[in-house]
């Protein structure tokens, strides 16, 4: 029974943290928006304006319920509760730390592309349900888009699984390194592919730009959820910032270590108590960084470029990123065969990686840092106004 | 394993519960005023003709079953990359290397086949 | 585990949901909520997966079920646009629903001779797949060890279905755009 109340607590926890997470997330969206257009954004409420999300929260709970007349009633009202579902479920296997984490499932990987799957099916019946022309065409191309994305997803997946050899993710946090040497992303050429089309696959299934093509607002109005209003418009909200979270924690722990922190986690460590709980502390910090630094990517992109055509979407899916990813993962199978573990080709190579990709990270931070003391632009580029 | 999806099956009661919750508090404190025009769908100020749930183009259906296909394709893939690096430990490399050349294989004179009938072609 | 004692319990939840929402499924007249009701049923039979210690075929089951058959069902449904009752209503012929209700009646009577020959089921050989074998090794490597060893023609074949449905559905995704192009292109002579 104290077992019983111990997974209650958690749970709770849980779940409030994750949406506290995505409720902060959409202030900080916002703001970065904001500064990146040389606004402001929000930095009323409270000090730079980070409970914002509580005022937007709190006025939504006093708006009306509004179901149209012409809605199915039923279908309309479950739509939101299975998109929260589908993205609040997918975070229970992801281990923030060495014991922080829900569920140690073992089936880890394929749960996760299980429950993406809640989210198309509450989209696709959220916008029938709605009997509005763009919440129908919104949901129709949602849910394309989403299944088609997955497809690549799955490939990209079966790079890190091969190289794991587990679908359990706290295995593969383990089966990776802490140093970025040992990180999947820099193992090979193959994964690096892996890597990127993971991520660009996640950005379509998360409805984000350039992918926003269902709620393209100059066309569609807002997509699968135009007829939805006050808290049932939050969920769907809520589901789209705390997927935010969901991508950074999933491309952290399948490419970039997890939570694995600055030293090797030895078998003296397993043994629960073993652990110093500082390191279990500097863990979660660690993996929160790797996250928030993948957020804010994502939020970059989505206020950098352009949105695609629904004919280029299908085009890059199947006609590239597919293709792309087939091969990348025949790619990491004669990889695996002909390069052994720690055999000097694979020394070799994962350090001319890392240090490729740490000196375009060092030279992006050298021209951006050249063109402001040319530009001398001070005030646009301080984040709090 | 019972004991480790118990924790999914109360985050799932929880989630469902909370967003009910909140859902039932708006319906309690939110304003309840009904008249017809609020209620009728959006469709940019012009009153709604017709029933949105026309007929689609049959290309989504294509992308569904497609997606099925790579869907089920993922199924046997994944599971045999999780079991890869057992099989080549037993001394079973080449073996289930030749196993999954011949599914991938098969699976890409299908895909191949899809491309060069334009099937995918999104006009 | 202490929580031991709600496994009864919880499989006669899952039971009477599985089959309460089946027979909504079948009842109901509005295909998209007879949809929805198909993935309540999908989602319950993987809780009693889980209950059986399969935790792979749990996951696998709302992967595909719940997942892609469930979407190409209600893409089919949006489709159509079906109306609700739009199939009920529509006048069936004898001899078709007289084929139905025989294979039916055979379905169900080898149903009821698998529940009635229990004892023979419970004398069979037992499997190497026990609860304590999955409980050490995990049912994930167990299903991937005997699917890619012992199954390895039928896992081979399934690449083959694939194929072929893959032709198939490209075949008659062709037909059915080509017949549309025509018709356009007729009506464009029209004008």
């Amino acid at each position: 029974m104290t077992q019983f109340i111990y997974m209650f607590i958690f749970a709770v926890i849980y779940l409030l943290s994750i949406a506290v997470a995505a409720g902060f997330l959409t202030v900080v969206e916002r703001r970065i928006a904001g500064r990146m257009q040389s606004r402001i954004g929000p930095n009323r409420v409270g000090p730079q304006g980070i409970v914002q999300w509580i005022a937007d929260a709190v006025k939504a709970l006093q708006k009306e319920d509004i179901i149209p007349t012409d809605a199915h009633s039923f279908l309309f009202k479950i739509a939101p509760y299975l998109v929260f579902m589908g993205v609040f479920l997918t975070l229970v296997p992801i281990p923030f730390g060495a014991y922080t984490l829900m569920e140690n499932l073992d089936t880890g990987i394929f749960y996760v592309l299980a429950m993406a799957s809640f989210v198309v099916i509450g989209v696709m019946m959220g916008g029938w349900a709605s009997n509005n022309k763009w919440s129908l065409l919104g949901g129709m191309r949602s849910a394309a888009q989403m299944i088609s994305y997955e497809v690549p997803a799955a490939l990209a997946v079966f790079v890190v699984v091969v190289m794991a050899g587990t679908l359990n993710f706290q295995k593969i946090v383990f089966s990776q390194g802490a140093s970025p040497v040992d990180w999947y992303v820099f193992r090979n050429p193959f994964a690096f592919i892996a890597f990127n089309i993971f991520f660009i696959a996640a950005l379509a299934e998360g409805n984000r730009v350039p992918f926003d093509i269902p709620e393209a607002e100059s066309e569609l109005v807002s997509g699968y959820n135009t007829e939805y209003s006050g808290m049932r418009f939050l969920f769907f909200f809520l589901a789209e910032w705390g997927n935010l979270v969901v991508i950074g924690a999933l491309v952290s722990t399948l490419f970039f270590g997890g939570w694995n922190f600055w030293f090797e986690y030895t078998l003296e460590f397993s043994v629960p108590g073993r652990y110093p709980i500082r390191f279990e502390v500097l863990g979660f910090l660690w993996f929160l960084f790797k996250v928030s630094i993948f957020v804010f990517i994502i939020i970059w992109i989505r206020w950098t470029l352009p949105r695609l055509r629904i004919d280029q979407l299908m085009d890059i899916c199947w006609k590239y990123m597919v293709p792309i990813g087939l091969f990348a993962s025949i790619g990491i199978l004669l990889w695996m065969y002909f390069v052994p573990e720690k055999s000097l080709a694979d020394t070799i190579m994962r350090y001319s990686m890392t240090s490729f990709g740490g000196l375009t990270i060092l030279y992006f931070f050298y021209r951006v840092f050249q063109n402001l003391r040319v530009t001398k632009a001070k005030i646009y580029a301080n984040p709090f106004v | 394993m019972f004991h480790s999806f118990g924790p999914i099956l109360m985050q799932l009661v929880l989630a469902i519960g909370f967003a009910g919750a909140i859902v039932a508090l708006t319906a309690i404190i939110g304003p309840k005023k009904i008249n017809p025009v609020k209620m009728d769908s959006y469709e940019c100020g012009v009153d709604p003709f017709a029933d949105a749930r026309g007929a689609f183009h049959v290309k989504f259906f294509l992308v569904a079953v497609l997606f099925i296909l790579f869907d089920v394709e993922a199924i046997f893939v994944i599971p045999w990359a999780g079991s890869f690096l057992a099989f080549k430990k037993a001394g079973l490399g080449l073996f289930i290397y030749l196993e999954m050349a011949f599914f991938m294989a098969i699976l890409l004179a299908g895909y191949y086949y899809i491309l060069k009938k334009g099937a995918l072609k999104w006009e | 585990m202490e929580l031991t004692f709600i496994k009864p319990f919880m499989f006669y939840f899952f039971a009477s949901l599985t089959t309460g929402s089946a027979l909504m499924v079948v009842i109901i007249r509005n295909p998209l909520y007879s949809a929805a009701m198909l993935v309540l049923t999908f989602f319950s039979l993987a809780g009693i997966y889980v209950l059986l210690n399969s935790e792979i075929i749990a996951v696998l089951q709302v992967f595909v079920y719940a997942g892609a058959i469930m979407v190409l069902v209600t893409f089919v449904i949006m489709l159509l646009n079906l109306r609700s009752g739009a199939l009920i209503n529509k006048p069936t012929h004898i001899i078709r629903s007289v084929v139905a209700v025989i294979f039916s009646f055979l379905l169900f009577i080898c149903l009821i001779s698998i529940f009635v020959s229990g004892n023979q089921v419970e004398n069979a050989p037992k499997g190497v797949i026990t609860a304590a074998a999955i409980e050490s090794e995990g049912s994930f490597q167990l299903f991937s060890r005997a699917l890619f060893s012992e199954y390895l023609l039928p896992f081979e074949l399934v690449s083959l279905l694939l194929t072929v449905a893959v032709i198939g559905v490209v075949v008659l995704i062709r037909g059915i755009s080509g017949a549309e192009e025509n018709k356009q292109a007729k009506k464009g002579q029209g004008r």
